[in-house]
Parts: C-alpha cells; structure tokens; sequence
C-alpha cells in the first residue's frame, strides 16, 4: 500500500534540499540564462567574419549579357543591387571569362586560364545531366540510371576540387534573347524559353561558403529579374505584376533545371529549429535528470543518509517515487529554462540581424507557438524515462564519483539516438516511433516541421506518447528493484581487484548463474556476433564455395561457436551446478508431448499475426533477401536444411538462452520476469526487426516450458518442430494448396501463406488451452538437482 | 518487547566467499529494560541491530519487535523503533530543527504533539543553541544529539542503538549515556551496542557477547560474574573472546589435518 503523503514528503524534502544545493541551482538556472546570449554573440561575430570573407564567383560568357540594364559594372555585380547590405558587394569577388580591355593589358593569367577552363567542364556536365534528366522525365522512369548516377559523382568531384565558390553561365544569345524579350510581345510563357538560353549556376548546398555566394547571387539575379520585367513593362505599357516571370521561379532555388546544386538534396536543411529544438530539449532533460539524480541516489549513500531513510516508515517504493519526482521536476525546468533561454535569445538575434544578408543563408524563423505547447508536453514522458533511468543508476552506484560513470553510458547512447533521429532522411515510420528517444525526437521534429512536412504526424502522436510512458514505467520500476537489493544499498566501496574477483568466480562457484552472469553472457553472444559479420563476409565472398553452401557453413558456425558456446564455457566456469544451469535431465512425456504439439498449433497464428503487422516493421533490406536467395534452392538437401535451421538452433540456442540465461534470470525465484527478460533478450539476439518480435514471443512460450518442465528437452523439441515446419512450408508445391486436404488448412498466393479460418480458430483454442495449462501448472522439480541449493543465500540476494 | 530466536545472515563476498555474518542467534529483551550487545568490531552487532530495524532481511531465523515480524510487517517495526547507527547520518543540507521536524512528519507525528514534543526533547538534549545549524556546519556531538532527538521523536517503544557514544568526547559522551538511562526511566525497551564496558556497567540490565557472529554468553552482568568467576567485566569480556577465537583457530587447523 502506497503512502501519497510519504511520497510528498519525500518529494519535498528533496526539492528544498535541491534548492540548497547551489550546484543543481547553478546548472538548472544560471547557466541556461549566460550560455545562450553569450553563444548568440559568439555566433553572430562568426558569421560576420566568415560572411565577409571573399568568395569568388566564375562568370562564363558575361560578353552574352546585354549591354543595358547592366548585371556587371567594372568587374562587380552593380551597385544598386546591394542597397540592402552595401558590405556584400565587395565580399563577391567575379572572374569574368572575358574581362574588359584594359590599357595595361599584362598577359593572361595562366590560373585564372584554368579556372576558367574547370569551369566550362562543370557547366558541360551540368548540362549533359539536364538532357539526361529530360530524357527520364519523358520516359517516366523513376530509378536512377546508373549514367545519370555516374554523372552526378563526376560533378560532386570536379566541384570538390574547383577552387571558386560558384560559377554561372549566360549562353550565346543571351542578349539577343533579352533584347527581343524586352522589345517585343513574345508570350513570356516558361516553354517558349529553351534550356539552352537559360543561364546556368553551380554550386553546393554542402559546402556553407558556397551557399553563401548562391545567395548572394540569386539575390542579384532576382533584382536583375525584377528589373527586366519592370522594363519590359514599361516598353510594352503593361503594368509590371501581370508579366510572367522570365525564369522559371521567383528566386533560383526552386528551379532545380537552371541551378545546379552539387551537393545531394538530403543535405539541405529544411528548417533549422526542426533539429535545433529536439536535440537541445532532448540532451537537456537528460542533463536536468542527470545531477540530482546523482546526488539523489549515490549522494545519499555516500554522505550516510541511506540507511537514516531507510529506517523511517516510509517503503522503498515511496521512497523512490518522492526521489524520482523531484528528478522529475528538476529535469523538466532544466529544460524550460534552456528552451526559454535559447528561444529569447533565437528571437533577437533574428530580429537584429533583419535583412542583412550574412543571417538569410539560414532560414532562421522561429516556429509557431504550438510547437513549444507541444514541446512542452512531449518532455514529460521524455523526462520521466530520464529521471527514472538516472535515479536506478545512480542508486546502483556507490559514490557520486561512481554515479557519473554509470550515468555516461546513457549520455552517450542518448546521443547517438538523438543523432540518428536528427540525420536526414530519418522519419517517422510506425517502427521507429516506438523505439525509446527516437520516436519522440522525430515526433518533436515533426512537429516542429507540421505546416511544412508530408508525414501524418497526428497517428503517431498517441503510439510515441504510451510507448515512452510505458518506457518510464519500467525504468521506474527497475529503480525501485534497486532499492530492494540489499548488495546495492549496503556495497562498500572497495577497490577493484581483477585477480580476487577472478578467484571468488571460481573458487566460490554458486550451483547456478547469477543474474549479472547471464547477461554478461548474452553481451558475449552479440559481441562475437558483431565480430563475425566480416568473418562470413569472406566466406561468401570466397568463390570456391557454392552460395548456398557458404550460409549453411556460415549458420552452423554462427550456432556452435556464436550462440551455443559462450554459455556453456561460463557453466562449466563459474556454476557448480552444470546439469542444472542446462536442465539437463529427462522431462515428464506430457511436457515433451506439448514441445511438439504446442509449434505446431503456433505456428499459423505467429505466421498471421506477422503478415498482419508486416506494415509496422522497416522494409528487410534488399542485401538480406538476396543472400537467403540460395535457401529455397529446391536442390538443396533438405536433411542438410533441417539440421542447420532446425537442429542445430534447437539446441544451441535452447542451451544458450533455456540453459544459462534463464538460469540465471530464474534464480531468485521470480519466475515471470525470468521469463520475460530472457525472451527479450532472445528477441534482440535475432537483430531483424520482424525476427526480434516472433522470437521474442516465442522465447516466452519456450521459456515457460523450460521452467514448468524443469527439463531443456521440451524446449528443444518445440525449438526443432517449430522451425522444421519453416523449412518444410517451403518445399511443399504450391499445386498442393489448390485442392484437397491441404487446401483446408492455408491456401498460397503471391503475398505467401493463408491459414483457414477453422485453422486459425482450432489453433487459437488448441495452443490458448496449452498455454494455460503451462502457466496454471507448477513447475517440476527434480529432488536429486535441487538438493545442492542452498535456498537461504538466494533468497537474501535479492531480497 | 524483541524477541529474537535462530536470526541468520549470510553475505557473498569477493574476498571471502559466503560469509556468516550472524549464526543462529537468540535473545530477549524486555520493557524498561536495556539490553547491551558487547562485541569487538566485526562481530556481528551492526548485521544484528540492522536486521532488527528490517533494512537488512534475515537468511533465517525470526525477529519481533513491539510484537511485529521483521519480515512481514518491516513498515509496522520501523514505525515501532528509533534506530541509531554510525551509518544513520545527518542530512548536509537540513537544520537539527527541519531534520527532526522531518522525521517526526514521516513517523505520522500529529502536528500539535510534534511541535511540543520537539521542543522538549531539543530542551532536555540541550540543542536549542543550534536549531538553525545547518547538518554540514555541525561538529559530531551536534549531530548524535540530532540523531537521538529524531529517534525519539515519534516516542517509540524500542530503541536500538549502535555504538551511540562512539567518536564522541566525554561530555557529550555522558549526556548520551544519561539520555538512555532516562529513556529506561519511561518504560523503554532499549537495545544498545558498544565494546566500552564501562558504558555496560553502568547501563545495562542484561547483556550478550556476540563475536564471530555467534552470542557467547549472555544475562545479566551479575550472572555472568557468577558464571565464569571473573568480577572484572573487562576482563570477563576479554577472556570469553580469547577462548572463542583460539576455539575456532583450533577447529579450523583440525579440519585442514584430520
């Protein structure tokens, strides 16, 4: 029973001792309101100095420009289109392809030669690229093909190595055209102006001191525009607004035909605040959660006021409920005071910088005031996963010192989520919005983005925000696990000594593996998984092995040495129990009955379920489907397929995650976390996102089976049949499914297997009745195994 | 009032694999009464006392205090017991007001009675003078005094001490010891542990020598004089650890050359 006025108790002595602490005032407070507007200085001197750094501008065929109204005057872009910001005329600097006669004529300066010459080879691509591209526009292609590929990775690279900022080509007649264009009622209509007399810009959107000079000059050359119109108008006597443009878009961004950026599209930042808002408000609840959380769990050990709290009425779980608010709440104003902070000063610097030219190479306007509302309430389940995942490891840890070790790790990993969540092309899939921090990130950007972007944020607004409390919860409830365990609490700080804890692993074997052993365990499978991803690339790279030949080798390999031996190394090592640790003994026939019958009445609803989900995981990407191509080989041995697909992960991974892992999950007797924990980690073990899932609840059924059997037989039956029925599926011939008895049971077509409505109904009855049967009955226990245990000692550990 | 049959507790440690910490141990105090646990350092007393206040659970064995099991109503005890210890420390960033006023709200304290209470429980200690000290200004006989004043707070039946006069001079040291006699005075069940045998002389109604985990003799001071013919408590103390010790020592040798 819950105590609310233990919990405000708690809450508020913490707060106010918060509140004393000038560190936690320090980094909540001050430092949000001194960081921004001394970064927003910091930032506005730079883009001063690196908006009046020359850059410099190649013009091809400026002698095709008309004499009047004039773009260029003695080697400068006219003055008069630099009213706005004088300053930027002289920071763009023109290399003219014909420069003007001069009375000292010295000889040609043999770089500018050059330039001149790289010059014309980016333009000639260019405009080899824009037939390209029309040729495909016709043909309705949409894949890219590989000339046009080609094509574009000789552009990136000639204008990596080009030495100016950006270069434009007037082509011939270009004057002739405007002259006309300005005399004559010529129907200013888009299609009447070919490609080729359309001026030609390159630059790169990725390189910033390029797009710098592109904005400085499509801002001439819309003046320029603008100009020519307003003349054309007062030749023709037709007020200006109603003339169509010359080129095809207002500014040159849009028009993808005449400018050509060099950098890939994906580089381009839709709108700045959209990354700017998330990360900051993301890595600030983390950092707001981080401190107190410290000085609230390992702080309280380390000044001795533990066990003072412990010994008061109050329960562990009040205990930490009035910690884990008071995290909360620091958390969530740590990220107010940041976002207020960065906003106000965001707000004047725009609103300083106005019209100068230096500040529009960003898009810099603020978002509507919805997106901070719903930023505001995206935070609170952000935070509470922090606060609850800081407060769990922090009280794990012994010291403050200590405390900031632990709590580093999920710094890093956090960023790397917030990362990857803020990288272009990332964006809400119904996958990725349920993975913790990323798809509240993407929400937040999303958001941020919503007049602009395509993705229907709303239909994720509701799977983000239970996903992310769920998340919290179970950080909360970890943290209150760790104010349970008494090897927590009390640890003495001692040092660590490698070659004692080495010795007490193997000099005071414990029958079965303890909790930490088990995932230990299970970080060694990854790891040696992720080791041996460039070991099986030789493999199927090597030309003397048959295809399919290399991932039957490569599987059996990845079973024995990846999956299978980690666990049963540690067991012989460091358990004095091996036959226990594995189960290894004979179970009652009713379990192994059920280990055969319970797949097969699994299987249609697995396979169904996952067709019905099929739009909730990312797409398997095509590497993986072409590599498992060689598998449905109908000449293929299907002896060599079973065993490799079925036995050998029957018994390998039953030993590995059945054996070790659950042994040690299981061992303090909480039976359903057991359960729950190593099927989650069988799940991950499978990295395939449909994978993860069935083998996930798999792992539950399987795992259940082991514990109420006692035995890893029934496990690795139900592993085998399950799995051999995968392998077989594929071999029966699809005319089998037209008629007869087969066809009662799943008919075929292109999308894969139908199950029967009656099989899916018997399955669900059948395997349903199983598995309740599994969880009502008790578990076997095997009085010559369980002697060894000294039952005392476990049940202390975790108290 | 405690009552204490067969309390075991086993540790896992690095160095010394599975450690008894507390072998099979049983005792008895009752009302008005002060039992003293007299043991050397490591003996067991704080493993003993901490299972008693329910923050640590026992392997084995059974433990009630004020008439509740340790193991199935630990709020009910906690709630029945002021508990001190060197690890029961002071809050840095709380005066000795706010510190016990703290407590005396968590214990469930009625307001009124808190206030009055605390103010004369901060007049007998003669804490009045650093009321509004902050824990981390305090010196180490202010805060022992915050710490008893915040086990007394909520008027507990039992009171369990852990070496309370340790670290502290001898003024503040007999302050300590004549708030416990006081205590016995009102009808508490006092348990205390120390190794200074004046302090049992002077206090203690009964007592038990734990070493090694084990209690190896327990009553009253004058049985145990009677008992093993020693009228000097100190030596008497001395002489049951010594036997103890050479006891084991012989055991074990006997064990490893059969």
């Amino acid at each position: 029973m819950m105590q609310r006025r233990n919990v405000g108790l708690i809450f508020t002595r913490e707060i106010r001792d918060q509140f004393r602490d000038r560190r936690t005032l320090f980094m909540m407070l001050v430092l949000p309101i001194l960081l921004y507007p001394g970064m927003g200085v910091g930032m506005l001197q730079m883009t001063v100095l690196f908006s009046n750094q020359e850059r410099e501008a190649v013009i091809l065929g400026n002698d095709n420009l008309p004499e009047t109204p004039s773009l260029i005057e003695e080697e400068r872009f006219a003055e008069r289109f630099f009213t706005k910001d004088p300053e930027a005329a002289n920071s763009l600097r023109l290399i003219l392809e014909t420069p003007p006669q001069k009375e000292d004529q010295e000889e040609t300066d043999l770089d500018q030669h050059d330039l001149i010459l790289k010059a014309h080879q980016l333009i000639e691509l260019v405009r080899k690229k824009h037939k390209i591209d029309q040729w495909e526009k016709l043909e309705d292609d949409v894949e890219q093909t590989p000339e046009l590929i080609q094509l574009e990775n000789e552009l990136a690279a000639a204008f990596a190595t080009f030495p100016a900022e950006i270069v434009i080509y007037f082509p011939p007649e270009f004057d002739q055209f405007i002259n006309e264009y300005l005399s004559q009622d010529r129907p200013a209509d888009n299609d009447t102006i070919t490609d080729d007399l359309r001026p030609v810009v390159v630059y790169s959107g990725a390189d910033e001191s390029s797009q710098i000079a592109y904005r400085q000059l499509a801002s001439v050359l819309g003046q320029y525009e603008r100009e020519l119109l307003q003349k054309r108008g007062e030749n023709l006597n037709i007020p200006g607004p109603f003339l169509r443009p010359l080129f095809e878009s207002r500014d040159y961004d849009g028009d993808r035909h005449n400018v050509e950026d060099a950098a890939m599209e994906a580089q381009h930042s839709a709108n700045i605040w959209s990354r700017f808002f998330p990360t900051l408000l993301i890595l600030m609840t983390l950092t707001g959660a981080f401190y107190p959380s410290i000085d609230l769990g390992a702080g309280e050990k380390e000044r001795g006021t533990m066990e003072t709290l412990l010994i008061s009425p109050a329960a562990r779980s009040e205990i930490v409920l009035g910690k884990f608010f008071t995290i909360l709440l620091f958390s969530i104003m740590t990220a107010m005071f940041n976002i207020i902070s960065m906003g106000l000063t965001a707000f004047y610097m725009v609103s300083m910088a106005g019209e100068s030219q230096s500040m529009r190479m960003i898009n810099l306007t603020l978002p509507p005031t919805s997106s901070f509302v719903a930023m505001g309430i995206m935070m609170i389940p952000l935070a509470a996963m922090f606060s609850a995942m800081s407060l769990a490891l922090a009280t794990f840890a012994k010291s403050t010192k200590e405390g900031q070790y632990y709590l580093t790790p999920l710094m890093i990993v956090v960023m790397g989520l917030t990362i990857f969540c803020m990288s272009p092309g990332v964006d809400l899939t119904p996958f990725n919005s349920v993975i913790p921090v990323v798809g509240l990130g993407l929400l937040l950007k999303n958001l941020i983005l919503s007049p602009i972007s395509d993705v229907d944020i709303y239909v994720y607004v509701l799977p983000v925000l239970l996903t992310s409390i769920g998340y919290s919860m179970i950080a909360l409830w970890w943290a209150i696990e760790q104010f349970h365990r008494e090897e927590v609490l009390f640890r003495e700080s001692e040092r660590l000594d490698l070659k004692l804890w080495i010795q007490h692993l193997l000099r005071d074997k414990e029958p079965l593996p303890t909790t930490g052993e088990a995932i230990a365990c299970f970080l060694t499978i990854m790891l040696l998984q992720f080791l041996s991803f460039g070991l099986f690339q030789g493999l199927f790279s090597d030309p003397n092995i048959s295809a399919a030949d290399a991932i039957l080798q490569a599987l059996s390999m990845q079973q024995i040495v990846i999956i299978a031996s980690p666990g049963l190394f540690m067991g012989l090592l460091i358990t004095s129990n091996f036959r226990r640790t594995f189960r290894l003994r004979m179970a009652r026939p009713k379990w192994i009955g059920l280990g055969i019958v319970l797949p097969i009445l699994l299987l249609p609803l697995a396979m169904t379920l996952q067709s019905y989900l099929h739009w909730f995981f990312p797409e398997l990407p095509d590497r993986i489907k072409e590599t498992l191509a060689p598998m449905s080989d109908p000449d293929l041995s299907v002896f060599k397929l079973l065993a490799v697909f079925a036995l050998l992960p029957a018994i390998c991974e039953e030993l590995a995650f059945r054996g070790f892992i659950l042994s040690g999950f299981s061992r303090n007797g909480r039976t359903g976390v057991a359960i729950v924990f190593s099927a989650l980690l069988f799940g991950v073990m499978h990295m395939i996102p449909q994978q993860v899932f069935n083998a996930f609840l798999l792992g539950l059924v399987l795992g259940l089976l082991a514990l109420r059997s006692g035995s890893i037989i029934p496990s690795v039956a139900f592993h085998f049949v399950n799995n051999a029925m995968g392998v077989l599926a594929e071999r029966i011939p699809p005319e089998a499914f037209q008629s007869g008895p087969v066809s009662w049971i799943a008919t075929v077509d292109q999308q894969g297997l139908h199950f029967s409505i009656l099989t899916l109904v018997v399955c669900l009855v059948g395997g349903g009745a199983c598995i309740w049967h599994l969880i009502q009955s008790p578990n076997d226990i095997s009085p010559v195994l369980e002697e060894e245990i000294p039952h005392a000692p476990l049940a202390v550990a975790e108290g | 009032m405690i009552d204490v049959a067969g309390l075991t507790k086993t540790f896992s440690d690095v160095r010394r694999g599975e450690v008894e910490a507390l072998k099979n141990v049983s005792f008895s105090a009752k009302a008005g009464e002060i039992f003293g646990l007299l043991g050397p350092n490591g003996a067991g007393k704080t493993t003993c006392l901490r299972l008693l206040s329910t923050v640590l659970r026992p392997t084995a064995g059974r433990a009630e205090v004020a008439g509740f099991d340790v193991v199935k109503h630990p709020e009910q005890v906690r709630a029945h017991i002021g508990f001190m210890s060197g690890n029961t420390g002071v809050y840095d960033r709380m005066s000795a007001w706010e510190m016990v006023e703290y407590f005396g709200r968590l214990y469930g304290v009625e307001e009124s009675v808190r206030v009055t209470r605390q103010e004369e429980i901060f007049a007998t200690l003669q804490m009045d003078d650093f009321r509004d000290i902050l824990g981390s200004k305090m010196s180490t006989g202010m805060k022992q005094k915050v710490s008893i004043a915040r086990t007394l707070i909520h008027d507990p039946p039992v009171l369990i001490f852990d070496e309370p006069t340790s670290g502290l001079d001898v003024l503040v040291a007999r302050s300590v010891i004549d708030a416990i006699e006081h205590l016995r005075e009102q009808g508490k069940c006092v348990i205390f542990s120390t190794h200074i045998m004046r302090e049992v002389e002077r206090l203690c109604d009964e007592v038990a020598v734990i070493d090694q985990g084990e209690i190896l003799a327990a009553g009253t001071l004058d049985e145990l004089r009677e008992q093993y013919r020693q009228p000097d408590v100190e030596e008497l103390f001395y002489q049951l650890i010594a036997d103890n010790r050479a006891n084991t020592a012989s055991a074990k040798s006997g064990e490893d050359s059969p």
